[in-house]
């Protein structure tokens, strides 16, 4: 195999024009889908958020290509697609290693990338985390819905048709000019096998040993994950439903207990309201790492409070900001 | 007014656990004025039937500052929300659409005729619109529609389904999964993601069905299409 160095040392001709570039999916992954940072302001009408399930890697993938880092990228799930260039452009991916290659060579991650015009980029085997995050250098060329390209739950196949990637898709991208390419250590990536809660807002409705129990489980992601949310094994023991509670919000990272004692993590398409008792939440510091967990995963959940909490969020966005040198 | 902490990035105002048009007013007015007022911080919020959920950055501010804020503000709060439109849905009650009318018609021991009447007997409270975009919670029923939900929810609602589930009846906006049971079907498509408006109903409006038949409902489904339906709000 040829040194991985070949890659971003040939930089692309400076032409001062911005290129019309599409992106050909000879294939499209399990899922493959455009997400910018999501919907907001429309939460009254049942609208989820969505954006990245690892945000954080989708920003700098964002970075590393000169993008605003809340642009459109492709979220990558688990399998990846077979992605032709039409034209030279710049690429970075950043989030789950999914072996990336480009034509034929090892294609590293968190750095700018120069590609060629005809270049084919492939994904082979899953080595570690579940969702990967590839920016392309320009402006994705879709229309918004409700002020986002992202790929909007239900009802994406006539409302955000484009940004569900199928066998034969086309993506268009005006690319402008090449920025000096970029090159991170591998980092704010996380398999969030542990995520710090604070508790929910029905906590106390559950008994003593239920508490204990969600506490000191070691949960597993059943099959039933997606970006909706995440179903735990093994329900809560001896569990005694509460019924139904009056529906009342929900934020990404809230975990309900089913009427069954299966807790369900919400993720970031899930539904704005539910009517199920919310025993905990996961602190908004470790919502990108359980965006890279997968069916199989074991999940434990540590307390902490409200200030632990919002000093683990700030302590992130900090590190981040010095990071990358501008205002997230 | 009682605050709770939900979650690290919102504050949660719950009042009295009851489906109740007063209390919901209160949280509509309250969803409002705080929209409006747009405290340092403040991201977003999601109205309920007796709950608010408010989302605020945690980098921009604590949680004692934002609810301290919020506190503040609720006290100026108009208790009475403006009266909403009425809105008239035309629905069809076909069998063929209403796809648990004949379970339903055994199990509450009423005919499907008079499941039917007493559905278009009165007009309905949005609650609020949740669970799906443009998924409206409508109550209540008269007491003799009370019905449980399915034992087992379908894989696939088809859009534009009308349900019932306890007091409440509902209407399916997109093609879902859901546990409510089906009566009837609207031409109308209450989430128009490509359009200006993309929602017909907000929440405190009124909502009244109006029975069509099966011709009419294609006919309408039609219009709706090209544009040319127009749906009769009554101010």
């Amino acid at each position: 195999m040829q040194s991985q160095r070949t890659f971003g040392k040939e930089a692309i001709k400076f032409t001062g024009m911005s290129k019309s570039l599409i992106l050909h999916f000879n294939q499209p992954g399990l899922q493959t889908l455009v997400q910018d940072d999501g919907r907001y302001g429309w939460h009254h009408y049942g609208v989820p958020v969505s954006g990245p399930m690892d945000r954080f890697s989708a920003y700098l993938a964002n970075w590393l290509v000169g993008n605003a880092i809340d642009s459109a990228c492709l979220e990558i799930t688990y399998s990846g697609p077979i992605i032709e260039f039409s034209e030279s452009c710049q690429v970075a991916w950043c989030g789950a290693d999914i072996s990336p290659t480009l034509d034929g060579l090892e294609l590293p991650g968190y750095q700018t990338i120069n590609v060629k015009a005809g270049s084919v980029l492939r994904f082979a085997k899953l080595e570690e985390g579940c969702r990967v995050y590839l920016a392309v250098g320009g402006t994705w060329q879709l229309p918004k819905i409700l002020n986002s390209r992202s790929a909007i739950p239900y009802t994406s196949d006539t409302a955000t048709p484009s940004s569900v990637i199928r066998k034969g898709s086309q993506l268009e991208v005006k690319t402008g000019n090449p920025i000096q390419t970029r090159t991170l250590k591998k980092t704010f990536f996380q398999v969030g096998n542990k995520a710090r809660i604070v508790t929910g807002p029905e906590w106390s409705k559950f008994s003593p040993a239920e508490q204990t129990f969600f506490l000191c489980q070691s949960f597993q992601l059943s099959p039933h994950c997606n970006r909706l949310g995440y179903r735990l094994n093994p329900e809560l023991e001896g569990y005694d439903s509460r019924g139904e509670m009056l529906s009342s919000g929900i934020v990404p990272g809230t975990i309900q207990i089913s009427n069954s004692g299966q807790p369900v993590v919400l993720m970031a398409d899930a539904q704005t309201t539910g009517g199920y008792p919310r025993i905990a939440n996961v602190i908004k510091a470790d919502l990108d790492g359980l965006g890279q967990l997968k069916p199989g995963d074991s999940l434990t959940f540590e307390p902490v409070n409200l200030d632990e909490a919002r000093r683990a969020w700030l302590n992130k966005k900090d590190k981040f900001i010095s990071l990358i040198g501008l205002s997230a | 007014m009682h605050f709770t902490p939900f979650g690290d990035a919102a504050v949660l105002i719950q009042l009295e656990q009851r489906i109740d048009p007063a209390i919901n007013e209160t949280i509509l007015s309250l969803h409002e004025l705080i929209q409006a007022s747009d405290p340092i911080g403040y991201c977003y919020s999601i109205p309920a039937y007796s709950s608010l959920t408010i989302v605020y950055d945690p980098e921009t501010t604590s949680y004692n500052d934002f609810r301290e804020r919020l506190s503040q503000l609720c006290q100026a709060v108009p208790m009475k929300h403006s009266e909403g439109p009425t809105i008239s849905i035309p629905v069809c009650y076909d069998p063929d659409f209403g796809l648990d009318l004949n379970d339903l018609s055994s199990a509450i021991d009423l005919s499907t005729k008079e499941i039917t009447n007493l559905h278009l007997s009165r007009d309905y409270r949005v609650f609020m619109i949740g669970f799906l975009p443009g998924f409206t919670y409508l109550g209540m029923l008269p007491p003799s529609l009370e019905c449980s939900r399915l034992d087992s929810p379908r894989m696939k609602v088809p859009a534009g389904s009308v349900g019932l589930a306890g007091l409440q009846t509902g209407i399916y906006p997109l093609e879902s999964p859901g546990g409510w049971q089906i009566i009837g079907r609207t031409p109308i498509s209450l989430f128009r993601p490509m359009s200006d408006q993309p929602f017909v109903i907000n929440a405190g409006d009124k909502v009244r069905f109006i029975s069509i038949n099966k011709r009419e409902f294609h006919a309408i489904a039609e219009d709706f299409r090209k544009g040319s339906y127009q749906i009769h709000r009554h101010e």
